[in-house]
C-alpha cells in the first residue's frame, strides 16, 4: 500500500516537475579517529557522506538532507545507515519566508558555542563536529519576515526532540550519569515556541529572542524503590526517573564593527523548573535560573591570518532544590529509625547517602556540559595559495585545571578533494570528576578526506 | 561641403569628451562618474583563480547589481564545495556598508565588517574594496598624461584617497579611454607606494552602455591572478529594490 502510495504521488509530482528544478549535492566523507596514545582506532560513529536533494517549483521549494552513518568496527550496532537529517518545505511569499517539516535551525551571533541557540537538539556523538552537522532536526514550522531593517522569525515545534547522548559507548569521552535502568519521563506538553527579532544597524546587528520549551538534555527526577527483594535476602531495588523541565530563555545577540575588529556577543537567561509530575516514591525538584554569555573577538590581518577569542560562561544565579517523598518513602524511613534491625544496615546506609543530584543546565552551549568558564583563543591562516588552511585553537578552562588544544588542516589535493587532519590533545588536572581528565585518552588524531560533489 | 560638416560633427562628437575634459582629474572622475549606466545588471561569471604554480581554481557565480554596483548579490553555482555560498552588499550613504555572507553549512548569515576591505573575496585576487564603488568626493585627482592602451587613446588620472579616508591602497592610476571614459587598465599602489595589482578590463556595448565582458586581476606582488568572464548579461530589466534581502541569499537563482 505504501509502495501505491508513493507510485501515486510520484506520478502526481511529474508534471510538475517539467517545469521544476532538480539539484543534487553533497559529500564524502571518510574519516578515522586514532588515539594518541596506543594508536588504537576510536570506535565511535562518522559520517560517511550526505546528500542533498532539493525541488524548486516557483516560488516553493521542498528540502532534503539525508546522511549515511556508519563505524569501522561493527557496523551493524549503528543500526540505520541511512539517516533523513532534513526534509522540509520552503515557501518563498513576498514577506519573507515560511518553512514546514523537519529541519535544523540556527540562532545566535557568536560562532559554534551558541546559548541562544536553543530550538534544535545536539547530536553528541558528533559534537566534535561543525556547524549543523552535530544538530538533530526537529519537526517545525517556522515564519521570517523582513520589514524594512528588521528580520522577525517565529518558530513553533510540536514534537519534542532531546539531545542524542551515546550511552553504552565505551570510547565517547565524556561520562553520561544515566544510572542502569533509568526511566525517561517524557513532556506531557511536547509544543514549544519561539520567537526572534533582528534589527540591522550601520554598526552592526542586535537581536532578541524568546523560547518557551523543554530541555534538551534530561536531569534527574526521582527514584523509585523496590523493597520486594528484601523480604526474600535480596538487595532494594532503585529506578532512576529522569524528565526534561520546562525552561524559558531570554536572549540577545549582537554583532558590532568597532575599528578593525568584529565583536559578537551571545546572552541568554534561563528560568526552568522541573515538570509537575508525580510519579516517584521520592521527587526531585528543581527551580533555577543561569545565565550563559558567550564574547567573541575576531581580528583578521591582511594576510589572511584570522584571530578569535572566546569566553563562555555558564552561572547560576539562583536554585533552590527539593526532595519530596510520598507516603512508602517516609514508611521505609520510618521503619529504617529502627536501628536495632541489623537487617536492616545496607538500606539504612543507602538512604543515609541519598541526596539530591547537583544543578545542570538543561539547555544552551553545550560547554556547559564539561566547564563553567572557558577562554577560547584560535586562528586560521591560509597558506601555499589557498591550497593549504592550517587551523590552530586552544581552550582553557578557567575553573579548573582543563586544556584542550586542537591543530587541524584541509590540503587542497585537487578540485572538490581534500585531505583532513586534526590533532585534539586534552589535559585535565587531578581534581575529582575533573572533565578534561576525563578526555585526556580521547586524545586523537583523526585523518579523513573530503570529496564534495 | 555637407561632407566637410559631416566630417566636423563626427570629429566633434567623437572629441567632445576630450575637450571637456581637457580640464581637472576631477572632472575626468565626474564625468566617469555621470556616465550613463545600467539601473541594473544581471550576470552569469566564471571566476578562474590561478596560483603562482599555475594551478587553476574556477568557480561560477551568479551576480545581480544595482543602483551603480552599490548593491550586489552574488550566489556562487560551482564547485561543488561552495555551492550555495551566497554574499550580499549593501553601500549606504549615511551609515557603514553592509556585508553578509550565507554559509550553508552552517545555516546562518553572518555579517562581516564592511571596514575589512583588504580581506579576499572568496580567496580570490579581489578584495572587497575591489568590489566597492569608489566614491567621487572620498578621492582627490590628477591627469598624469596620456598612453594607448591595447590600441586605445587613454589618459592616465591618478587617484588618492583623501586624509581621513581609510583605504588599503595609497594611490589608483587608471588608464582611462578618452572616447568612451572607461576605465581600460587599473593600477592599485599599497600603503608602501608599491605596484600591488594590476587590473585590465574589456567592454562590449548594449543599449548605449559599456558592459565588461573581461576583467583580468592581477597581484603583482604575489604573482596570482584572477580572470573574471561574463556571460549571459541583461541589464536594465527591473530588478525589484527587495531582491536585496537576506532571505535572497538563501534561495539559489534560477
Amino acid at each position: 500500500m505504501k509502495k501505491l502510495t508513493s507510485a501515486i504521488a510520484i506520478l502526481a509530482l511529474l508534471p510538475l516537475a517539467s517545469f521544476a528544478q532538480f539539484n543534487i549535492s553533497g559529500d564524502l566523507t571518510p574519516a578515522g579517529m586514532l588515539r594518541i596514545s596506543d594508536g588504537s582506532l576510536i570506535d565511535l560513529p562518522f559520517r560517511l557522506g550526505n546528500v542533498a536533494v532539493d525541488y524548486a517549483h516557483g516560488d516553493f521549494e521542498l528540502k532534503t538532507v539525508t546522511a549515511l552513518e556508519t563505524r569501522w568496527k561493527d557496523p551493524e550496532i549503528n543500526g540505520e545507515m541511512f539517516r533523513l537529517r532534513e526534509a522540509y518545505l520552503l515557501w518563498y511569499p513576498t514577506f519573507g519566508e515560511v518553512k514546514l517539516g523537519k529541519m535544523i535551525h540556527a540562532w545566535g551571533a557568536a560562532d559554534a558555542n551558541n546559548p541562544t541557540d536553543n530550538l534544535s537538539p545536539y547530536d553528541y556523538y558528533y559534537m566534535f563536529l561543525t556547524g549543523t552537522d552535530r544538530k538533530l532536526g526537529s519537526l517545525s514550522l517556522a515564519a521570517k519576515t523582513y520589514i524594512s531593517d528588521f528580520q522577525i522569525e517565529v518558530v513553533a515545534l510540536p514534537a519534542f526532540e532531546a539531545n542524542r547522548f551515546p550511552l553504552n559507548e565505551p570510547d565517547f569521552p565524556i561520562n553520561i550519569p544515566i544510572p542502569e535502568g533509568a526511566q525517561y519521563f517524557y513532556p506531557e506538553n511536547e509544543f514549544e515556541i519561539g520567537g526572534r527579532i533582528q534589527y540591522a544597524m550601520g554598526i552592526g546587528d542586535i537581536s532578541a529572542s524568546y523560547f518557551k520549551g523543554n530541555d534538551r538534555s534530561f536531569s534527574p527526577a526521582g527514584l523509585e524503590i523496590n523493597l520486594a527483594p528484601l523480604f526474600i535476602g535480596g538487595a532494594p531495588e532503585f529506578t532512576s526517573h529522569l524528565t526534561y523541565r520546562e525552561t524559558d530563555v531570554f536572549g540577545m545577540d549582537a554583532v558590532l564593527f568597532p575599528g578593525n575588529w568584529t565583536l559578537r556577543g551571545e546572552f541568554a537567561y534561563f528560568r526552568t523548573h522541573t515538570p509537575d509530575i508525580d510519579f516517584a516514591m521520592s521527587k526531585f525538584t528543581y527551580d533555577a535560573e543561569y545565565l550563559q554569555s558567550v564574547v567573541q573577538v575576531e581580528y583578521a590581518f591582511p594576510n589572511t591570518v584570522q584571530l578569535m577569542a572566546q569566553f563562555i560562561s555558564n552561572n547560576t544565579q539562583k536554585m533552590e532544590s527539593a526532595m519530596e517523598k510520598d507516603g512508602n518513602f517516609q514508611t521505609i524511613e520510618f521503619m529504617l529509625q529502627d536501628t536495632s534491625n541489623h537487617s536492616l544496615d545496607p538500606l539504612r546506609s543507602l538512604f543515609s547517602q541519598m541526596g539530591i543530584p547537583e544543578f545542570s543546565a538543561g539547555m544552551g552551549t553545550p560547554f556547559a556540559l564539561i566547564a563553567d568558564q572557558v577562554v577560547i583563543l584560535s586562528s586560521m591562516v591560509t597558506l601555499l595559495d589557498n591550497s593549504l588552511e592550517l587551523r590552530g585553537m586552544i581552550m582553557v578552562n578557567l575553573e579548573e585545571t582543563g586544556y584542550m588544544a586542537n591543530i587541524g588542516s584541509t590540503y587542497s589535493l585537487m578540485e572538490g578533494l581534500n585531505l583532513e587532519t586534526t590533532l585534539g590533545y586534552f589535559i585535565g588536572g587531578d581534581e575529582a570528576g575533573n572533565r578534561f581528565k576525563q578526555l585526556e585518552d580521547f586524545s586523537n588524531l583523526t585523518l579523513g578526506l573530503s570529496y564534495s560533489f | 561641403m555637407k561632407t566637410t560638416y559631416k566630417l566636423f560633427l563626427t570629429v566633434l562628437i567623437y572629441t567632445l569628451p576630450m575637450v571637456l575634459l581637457a580640464g581637472t582629474g576631477y572632472d575626468l572622475a565626474k564625468a566617469m562618474e555621470d556616465k550613463a549606466s545600467p539601473s541594473d545588471m544581471k550576470s552569469n561569471m566564471t571566476m578562474t583563480l590561478t596560483n603562482k604554480q599555475g594551478k587553476t581554481r574556477e568557480s561560477t557565480i551568479r551576480s545581480i547589481t544595482a543602483d551603480d554596483n552599490r548593491k550586489q548579490i552574488i550566489w556562487f553555482l560551482a564547485p561543488a564545495d561552495d555551492e550555495g555560498v551566497a554574499f550580499l552588499k549593501i553601500e549606504h550613504a549615511q551609515k557603514d556598508d553592509e556585508m553578509r555572507l550565507w554559509l550553508p553549512a552552517f545555516k546562518k548569515v553572518r555579517r562581516i565588517s564592511s571596514k575589512k576591505k583588504a580581506d579576499s573575496f572568496m580567496g580570490s585576487d579581489l578584495s572587497y574594496e575591489d568590489m566597492t564603488s569608489r566614491e567621487l568626493d572620498e578621492y582627490t585627482y590628477e591627469i598624469l598624461g596620456e598612453k594607448v592602451v591595447d590600441g586605445i587613446e587613454c589618459h592616465i588620472l591618478e587617484s588618492t584617497p583623501k586624509e581621513g579616508v581609510t583605504r588599503t591602497y595609497k594611490r589608483f592610476v587608471t588608464y582611462v579611454s578618452k572616447t568612451d571614459l572607461i576605465p581600460m587598465l587599473d593600477e592599485a599602489y599599497d600603503t608602501r607606494d608599491s605596484l600591488l595589482k594590476r587590473r585590465v578590463m574589456k567592454y562590449r556595448k548594449e543599449k548605449g552602455y559599456d558592459l565588461p565582458v573581461e576583467i583580468f586581476v592581477e597581484n603583482v606582488q604575489k604573482g596570482t591572478n584572477t580572470r573574471l568572464v561574463f556571460s549571459s548579461q541583461e541589464v536594465d530589466t527591473g530588478v525589484e529594490e527587495d531582491l536585496f534581502q537576506e532571505k535572497n541569499l538563501k534561495r539559489m537563482p534560477k
